[in-house]
């Protein structure tokens, strides 16, 4: 489980949010741009420094302002597939797996699993746009991570292939037994997908957490949070 | 016609460019991607071998390289050789004066990398050595390229620096630049023409090689 509790200055408003991911569900972050969901996510994989608050995962403390403790991104043992510019652009898409998973094998069950061993030995310049977040994420799962954190990796493709490659990750999850983290400002989307809801809403300045399966115990929020009636489908068992 | 000033100021050239890569890279890196007291400091040094004259750089390499200098000393003791009026001392006067050469353009190539790329590499787990050789070096090599070349260029061409500290020892210190200055000196015109056209033939091919790596011919911008 992953738990996070932060504040954040940003410009002209202050981002606070407390939430938990479970294992094996999808946490979806929502909110309109600017609301600080990329912020967020960058937060809780080490990118951006948080001002206050804690990030525990399964009892490892990630940060904790009050003992100091920031892990840097790579101490956290996370996959982070990012909106764009997933890939190194030197290497071809199998190099780019096996750079992070340093096994052949390992390499060529990624490939297969993800459908793009036809395109294992071109650039990453020289696939589609889908294909090159498959290979993102074949290379984010390469160094077997602990935690998934996806940000906004669909929204830059078309309405088709983003529709197979939401359904694969629903797939993807039942396989994964780690919590998985996704941003998203599309609704529906976030309906398709989430198996627990943060919703982050600029206009109160707050966040609200909206857990929409009974298995999740909604925690208590920071004074200024504003908590949505909104209850997105239950989808996790 | 005697070639050997030629081919001393390509010896030195190469041997220069080779050493300054390899304390150009580390010191470029440190100045774009770490943050530490008296970078500021740093970043000044490296630049300050373009705007001191050359003649005065030589002037102190040439005590601190002499017998009663610490590095003519500490050279003496480790080789058994002196270090002022050799190859040797003409190396590290090169890496003294090509230092901002091969430093600027490895810093411009490593500043303008996508800094997404090393976010990247960190949330892969890489670590930082790791990222330095497998996607800052592969990422950059046309920065690295065109340091080199230049490096390799204004070595081949240094002058003041080499007088002060090589002096001009047939086949040991005396090398293209130096070569021609004696025989305008000597009125021999003709030997001067004649090295002074391969130095300048040399010179334009580094040119257009610098300018292919850093994208080939420039377009000329439409007119509004």
């Amino acid at each position: 489980m992953l738990e996070v509790k932060i504040k954040k200055r940003m410009p002209g408003f202050e981002l606070q949010v407390s939430f938990s991911c479970l294992d094996g569900g999808i946490t979806v972050l929502t909110g309109p741009s600017g609301a600080g969901k990329t912020t967020l996510i960058r937060i809780m994989a080490g990118l951006t420094k948080a001002d206050e608050g804690c990030i525990v995962h399964n009892g490892t403390v990630w940060f904790d302002s009050v003992s100091r403790v920031n892990l840097l991104p790579r101490q956290r043992k996370i996959g982070y597939v990012f909106q764009e510019h997933t890939l190194f652009p030197h290497l071809t898409i199998a190099g780019n797996i096996n750079l992070i998973s340093n096994d052949r094998a390992e390499t060529d069950r990624l490939l297969g699993l993800f459908k793009i061993r036809h395109i294992a030995a071109r650039r990453p310049y020289q696939v589609s746009g889908g294909e090159r977040q498959r290979a993102a994420f074949a290379q984010a799962l390469a160094r077997k991570p602990e935690a998934l954190f996806l940000d906004e990796p669909f929204s830059a493709l078309d309405i088709t292939t983003r529709g197979r490659l939401q359904e694969e990750l629903l797939k993807l999850k039942t396989t994964l037994s780690i919590p998985i983290v996704h941003v998203t400002h599309d609704p529906d989307e976030a309906g398709l997908l989430a198996d627990c809801t943060v919703e982050i809403n600029r206009e109160f300045a707050a966040s609200a957490p909206v857990f929409s399966a009974a298995g999740f115990t909604r925690r208590r929020c920071w004074p200024r949070i504003n908590v949505s009636d909104q209850l997105t489908t239950p989808n996790f068992i | 016609m005697d070639f050997t000033p030629l081919i001393l100021s390509a010896k030195l050239a190469l041997v220069s460019t080779v050493l300054l890569l390899l304390i150009a890279l580390p010191t470029a890196y440190l100045l774009v991607y770490r943050n530490f007291r008296g970078k500021f400091f740093l970043e000044s040094l490296v630049g300050l071998p373009l705007v001191v004259p050359p003649t005065v750089l030589g002037f102190y390499l040439l005590i601190i390289m002499g017998p009663r200098g610490f590095l003519g000393q500490g050279w003496t003791a480790l080789t058994g050789w002196p270090l002022a009026f050799t190859f040797a001392g003409l190396v590290g006067a090169s890496l003294v004066q090509g230092f901002p050469f091969a430093v600027q353009p490895i810093k411009a190539a490593f500043e303008k990398l996508d800094p997404r790329l090393l976010e990247m590499a960190g949330v892969l787990g890489l670590t930082p050595l790791q990222a330095f050789f497998k996607i800052i070096i592969p990422n950059t090599v046309n920065g690295i390229v065109a340091a080199a070349i230049l490096a390799f260029a204004h070595t081949m061409g240094e002058f003041g620096i080499i007088l002060m500290v090589g002096g001009s020892i047939p086949g040991k210190t005396k090398v293209a630049s130096i070569a021609i200055y004696e025989y305008v000196e000597n009125l021999q015109y003709h030997e001067a023409a004649v090295m002074s056209l391969i130095m300048v033939g040399v010179s334009y091919a580094v040119l257009l090689v610098v300018n292919y790596l850093n994208g080939g011919q420039a377009k000329a911008l439409s007119p509004v």
